[in-house]
């Protein structure tokens, strides 16, 4: 997987791993998304911050070919997401905060399922199958109908789903909100076993411990804008403080931006 | 005058204005005003169409023996629908949860919230009922005899009545199959109950003649239809109606001591039940569990998940059969039609059941999508998604006709080789129509998302029945056959026209895979998918 995924990297290192130009999303008078531009190189694990209802998950919507951007272009490795979105998919996985699972199916046969849709081969995905469920801990479960799991255990399965073809580009809408501190330590576990093996990683959260532990550059979005991005060093610096915490710089950004608008 | 917080009055407000917020989103949102004109607007029409009604009735005399038994027919099919419609509900209150988490973890007596739900069970079946009860009962009143009001107490005590009924079976089914099975038992028995009257009409007529001629002796001879002054129980509802005080307060009161002793009985044990629902276990994978067999291929891939998602769903597997169970009385009206041969009798029976099913398999597949982003992130083309999926309906269409089709062929070969064209050209018409217009809901209510469109509802019931008719004509060899299959073109070629506009305005309505080219959602659709739990 690792020497996969290097290869991968060295292929496509004069590309972004996602390229946001101008990237514009109304709903009927609402701008969700105005003029966004992002890059994410990559390898990066690349955190999305930002108050309720700034344009995060929209603009990972619109990457991940569920919204159809009004104006601008979004670029996966080079491809056009919206030109070609087949290609884009193949390299992508998306997860959204609510666990896309079917309650009748165990985890071994949603997991089946998943391989089936993005044509892993069966060989490739029985073994992947197998690691992911080891590794996320569902071997006890592998064969319980997802109905009667918690959400935890729900989102396990989920991110298990969106990992079995080796996406090069993983994007995760607040993949540890309403789960426990075991739970949540696994999947960060992974994710950053992901990147050291050369995926790419964005993520929204609400949990700014989680960015500032986990993410190498954090984006902050007001208002469907990217207002700063930049490391935790970086985005201090902007604010002027050297000791402050992410959550100080976050206030401090957002609350400046909203002035200035 | 302010209600308590807390209180059973309060209560059952709280349950009243969410039934008055299901009734308005049911009218595409209407605003409290326009929602109250509608119904204005509906009993002023409903009224209108109760005058000839009466008029004709009246002929026959109201409170005599003539209508007597054809009114006691209709009392007891309302009634068993009114117990089935309280076991949905009770069941619904357990399973589907809303606000019982809430209420149940608050200091108010578990007792009382079950009271005023009941009540609330009570007032949304009566409310239903009296819509088309109620002007019947006026324009009686007001055409021919003051006694027409008696519908008044009657209804109201049978409603209390049947809520006290279903409220118990649910009880019972819940602590005798276990959490786990009490729903799929209550649907299958709450739709069993409901179409009792039919479905025992049907069994009856399908009996051999002797042992019909025997049965109407033994009706006859114990006189259970020939008088309406005794004053047994079950002739109450009947004596209400025609006026009798002495019933109406029977009725009343038979309705207040049943539902007060079914709250003060069950109140507890449906707080325990509903406990008990949240922490039902999951069943596991079954015998096919462990090692699975990973194949590459969408259209494999779509119809294994499919399949097993319906013959895991013993709930869904019910819904089905019983769709298929109440489509038999056509069959059997036709069969003992002594002018139609049993083939010909046979084929439209066919093809209306098969078009009705695809139309519910199409729509499980499409708009019961419990996954449909992630359907929508696949790299796949929403064009081969369409493909795997039409063969996803396919598929158990072909299961499900296999057997009436030989038995067809086996008495014609002509008829059961048009039967299957026709079947087939039903599936497809009502299965692309649900794929044109999808309707986003819980797989579990497949039998309820007409609520969502009644429009498309009622074109789903009209192609199958215009399938129907093409294919009589095509038994016949007219040409006539070529107008309902012109209307079924015709309105499909609609939908279409109609869905594509939506997408080139961007609101796709459900599951990317079905907007062609767009791969994309509505936010809306999501909001509604994943905000019903």
């Amino acid at each position: 997987m690792t020497a996969a995924l290097s290869l991968v990297s060295n292929r496509d290192a004069s590309h972004p791993a996602l390229q946001l130009t101008s990237v514009r999303k109304t709903f009927g008078p609402k701008i969700a998304v105005e003029r966004m531009d992002l890059t994410v190189q990559p390898g990066e694990f690349y955190a999305l911050l930002g108050p309720n209802g700034a344009g995060k998950t929209t603009t990972l919507r619109m990457v991940a070919g569920l919204l159809r951007p009004d104006a601008g272009t979004i670029r996966i490795f080079g491809t056009d997401a919206v030109k070609d979105p087949i290609a884009a998919k193949r390299i992508t996985a998306w997860l959204p905060d609510e666990p896309m699972l079917y309650d009748k199916l165990t985890p071994l046969e949603y997991l089946e399922f998943v391989a089936g849709l993005w044509s892993v081969t069966p060989a490739i995905a029985e073994k992947k199958a197998a690691e992911l469920i080891d590794v996320l801990d569902l071997g006890p479960h592998r064969n319980t109908r997802c109905e009667g799991f918690s959400r935890g255990m729900k989102q396990k399965v989920a991110l298990a789903g969106a990992l079995i073809h080796d996406p090069r580009l993983i994007m995760l809408d607040e993949p540890l909100t309403g789960i426990d501190a075991a739970i949540a330590r696994q999947v960060k576990d992974l994710l950053t076993a992901r990147v050291r093996d050369g995926a790419t990683i964005i993520l929204t959260t609400h949990i700014l411990e989680v960015a500032e532990r986990l993410a190498n550059r954090i984006g902050i979005v007001n208002h469907g804008r990217l207002v700063a991005e930049g490391t935790l060093t970086e985005l201090r610096a902007m604010t002027g403080g050297s000791n402050t915490t992410l959550e100080d710089v976050f206030l401090s950004l957002t609350a400046r931006e909203a002035l200035a608008s | 005058m302010t209600i308590a917080p807390g209180s059973f009055a309060w209560l059952l407000a709280h349950d009243m204005r969410l039934n008055w917020r299901g009734l308005t989103s049911l009218l595409n949102g209407a605003s409290t005003r326009k929602a109250v004109l509608i119904l204005l607007a509906c009993g002023a029409g409903l009224h209108l169409l109760a005058w000839p009604a009466i008029r004709w009735l009246s002929g026959y005399g109201h409170g005599t023996n003539a209508t007597a038994p054809v009114l006691a027919s209709i009392i007891g099919g309302v009634f068993m629908w009114m117990v089935a419609q309280s076991l949905f509900s009770a069941t619904r209150a357990l399973y589907d949860r809303a606000d019982l988490d809430l209420l149940l973890g608050s200091p108010v007596p578990p007792a009382r919230i079950i009271a005023a739900k009941a009540m609330s069970i009570m007032a949304s079946t009566l409310g239903s009922l009296g819509l088309l009860a109620l002007p019947v009962a006026n324009m009686g009143a007001l055409l021919d005899s003051p006694c027409w009001l008696g519908v008044y107490p009657a209804l109201t005590g049978m409603a209390m009545t049947a809520t006290a009924m279903g409220l118990a079976l649910s009880m019972a089914l819940f602590f005798l199959v276990g959490p786990r099975r009490a729903r799929v038992y209550a649907q299958m028995t709450g739709a069993i109950l409901g179409g009792s009257f039919v479905l025992g009409a049907q069994i009856f007529a399908m009996l051999p003649l002797p042992m019909r001629a025997s049965i109407t002796a033994w009706i006859d001879q114990t006189g259970v239809l020939r008088s309406t002054g005794t004053q047994s129980l079950l002739w109450m509802p009947v004596n209400a109606v025609h006026g009798d005080i002495f019933a109406m307060a029977v009725l009343l009161g038979t309705g207040v001591v049943t539902l007060t002793a079914a709250v003060k009985l069950l109140g507890e044990r449906f707080a325990i039940a509903a406990i008990a629902a949240a922490g039902a276990p999951a069943a596991e994978a079954g015998a096919m569990g462990g090692r699975l067999n990973f194949r590459a291929g969408l259209g494999r891939n779509l119809r294994l998940k499919e399949l097993r998602l319906m013959t895991r769903d013993p709930s869904l597997f019910a819904q089905l059969s019983l769709q298929i169970i109440y489509t038999i009385p056509i069959a059997v009206v036709l069969l003992r039609s002594q002018l139609v041969p049993t083939a010909f009798a046979l084929v439209p029976t066919i093809v209306v059941i098969a078009a009705q099913v695809a139309g519910s398999i199409a729509w499980l597949t499409v708009s019961g999508e419990d996954a449909p982003e992630l359907i929508a992130t696949a790299p796949v083309s929403p064009t081969a998604v369409d493909r795997a999926k039409l063969s996803a309906v396919a598929l158990p269409m072909l299961a499900i006709l296999a057997l009436p089709l030989t038995g067809l062929a086996l008495i014609s070969w002509r008829c059961a080789a048009i039967a299957v064209v026709f079947a087939a050209c039903g599936c497809a018409s009502t299965a692309l129509l649900n794929f044109w217009h999808p309707m986003p809901g819980n797989r579990r209510g497949m039998l309820r998302r007409h609520q969502q469109s009644k429009l498309i509802g009622l074109v789903e019931h009209g192609l199958a029945i215009l399938w129907a008719f093409a294919v009589v004509f095509a038994l016949i060899g007219s040409v006539i056959a070529l107008a309902p299959i012109a209307i079924v073109i015709t309105i499909l070629a609609v939908t279409r026209a109609m869905h594509l506009k939506r997408i080139a305005n961007g609101g796709v309505t459900i599951a990317g895979p079905q907007s062609a080219g767009s791969s994309a959602f509505s936010p809306m659709s999501r909001a509604f998918k994943f905000g019903r739990g």
